[in-house]
């Protein structure tokens, strides 16, 4: 089980995933935005972050990088995006994400993603 | 609703406050009329300014006033709507995970509202849970019969509903409304119609489906944006409508054009054959979007090879733009001569689109850019190679075209 940081703006997408992954043991944190983002990335260490890629004041991408590259923590990273199309799932894959999720998504999928990447 | 009144008492407010101002004015200017004409005594003008000072004072007052109370009122409100979705939210999300029954009785609104919020956003069984569940509190009823209202916002928000729910069933329904005389109605029909049926699962219905939605877009006179909007919007299920618009020979320009572009965006290889067919199509709009959309693809079938060299000495400017974009994928026997051609284009845009054509080939492409840059008889397509080369830093250390 571990702590997860769950980065989306949309409260309804929130609230699944929190119920869900809760469910499933963990412990889920919410950053609404990429400044909410990077104080919690900042202030605490996470198993693994649940990333959206249209954030209100950015991109996801941006956050990727960020947290690949200026804190470089090795931090298992699932990309949870409404962009479907190929040049978006590569870009999030090339950025260090370990896994790329097209939203509408399967609740228990994801629950299931989230174990495997956290050895569950 | 709030909002609704708000807005009539607003009018009505504004229609008071003209009235404050605009009569004490009148009788001010007919005061001093009067006085100018020794009818009234000296005081009398002092005394109606002083009134009509009050009377706009007042006015102002009330109009800031509600301006103030509505803002404060609507953030209330809303942020109560707010939390009850929220609640409603998690609520559903516990019937979804069996913590909890559903609830007995009449959805409330925000309950409704919720339960469609979680639709739009999840797939798989918790999907047909709440589809199951959205057929248990009569939803799809409740918002076709919402559909059929006379007042334009209702509707609207009816298609907005059904559009989160993507119910099968309402296809039919939906679909109707994309020939709606209003253009909002047919933009969100043409959306909640999209969405439907990518929501349907392969098979005869999604096929049906699919032709009813080829026909009514090509029927619709939307614009190309949005038909293509509402293309890209049918993910898995794009095939079944784009094969109707690109295939039938009567197929209207626009809806072509939408398609092609559509097939380019989603990256339907194997519509390649299909795009192949428009290269050389008599509407230069047409020409122009399967070249995009064989760039986009990142292939060009061979029958279509002859085609996109000829668009290179197209009359119109934008087909050879997107010839030119297109023509890195040729054979390169094939490409570089056509590109080495098109760097000398009469055109900016199109030298251009030569020029960095050759550089994104790598070699060969960057060589030949180097002997256009060097050897080409036009003087403009010379600038421009070196120009692209020293943009993507391909222009060897101290080349300066005012030394050459």
């Amino acid at each position: 089980m571990g702590t997860i940081l769950a980065i989306d703006d949309d409260p309804v997408v929130v609230k699944v995933l929190k119920v869900t992954l809760e469910l499933a043991g963990h412990d889920v944190r919410v950053a609404g935005d990429i400044s909410e983002a990077h104080e919690a990335l900042e202030d605490d260490r996470y198993d693994l972050i649940l990333l959206d890629l249209n954030l209100p004041d950015g991109s996801g991408f941006d956050v990727l990088r960020y947290i690949r590259e200026t804190l470089n923590r090795p931090t298992r990273v699932i990309v949870l995006s409404g962009l479907k199309q190929e040049h978006n799932i590569v870009r999030g894959l090339e950025l260090g994400a370990d896994d790329y999720v097209t939203k509408p998504f399967s609740p228990r999928e994801v629950a299931a993603r989230v174990d495997r990447w956290l050895g569950g | 609703m709030w909002r609704r009144f708000g807005d009539v008492a607003y009018a009505l407010l504004v229609l008071v406050v003209i009235t404050l101002e605009a009569v004490p004015l009148a009788l001010l200017t007919w005061t001093f009329v009067q006085r100018s004409a020794g009818v009234v005594p000296a005081s009398r003008p002092g005394a109606v300014l002083l009134s009509a000072v009050s009377s706009a004072a007042l006015g102002v007052i009330l109009i800031s006033g509600y301006i103030l109370g509505y803002h404060g009122m609507s953030a209330r409100r809303e942020r109560a709507v707010r939390e009850r979705l929220d609640a409603w939210t998690a609520r559903w999300m516990d019937v979804l995970v069996g913590r909890a029954k559903p609830p007995a009785g009449r959805l409330p609104r925000e309950a409704a509202f919720a339960l469609l919020d979680l639709r739009e956003v999840v797939r798989g069984d918790e999907a047909a849970h709440i589809q199951a569940l959205a057929e248990r509190y009569g939803l799809v009823q409740a918002l076709l019969h919402r559909l059929s209202s006379h007042r334009l916002s209702v509707r609207l928000e009816a298609l907005e509903g059904l559009a989160q729910g993507r119910f099968a069933a309402a296809f039919d329904a939906v679909a109707a409304h994309i020939t709606d005389p209003d253009p909002a109605v047919r933009l969100a029909a043409t959306r909640a119609a999209a969405r439907t049926l990518a929501a349907i699962p392969s098979g005869l219905e999604r096929e049906g489906a699919a032709g009813t939605l080829a026909r009514l877009l090509e029927a619709s006179g939307l614009p190309i944006g949005v038909i293509e909007e509402a293309l890209l919007l049918l993910e898995d299920a794009a095939p079944a409508v784009l094969l109707r618009l690109i295939v039938r020979p009567e197929a209207a320009p626009a809806s072509v054009k939408a398609a092609l572009d559509a097939v380019g965006r989603l990256k339907l290889l194997t519509f390649g054959e299909e795009v192949a067919r428009f290269v050389d199509d008599p509407d230069a709009e047409v020409r122009a979007a399967a070249l995009r959309a064989l760039a986009r693809l990142g292939y060009i079938p061979q029958e279509a090879e002859a085609g996109v060299v000829a668009a290179l000495a197209d009359d119109v400017e934008f087909v050879r733009i997107h010839g030119t974009r297109a023509a890195p994928l040729l054979p390169e026997g094939a490409a570089l001569p056509a590109l080495r051609e098109a760097a000398g284009d009469s055109s900016w845009w199109v030298r251009r689109a030569a020029a960095e054509s050759l550089a994104a080939m790598r070699e060969p492409g960057v060589s030949e850019l180097r002997k256009v840059a060097a050897e080409h008889p036009d003087r403009f397509a010379r600038e421009m190679a070196e120009q692209v080369l020293r943009d993507a830093g391909l222009l060897p250390a101290g080349v300066d075209r005012r030394k050459r």
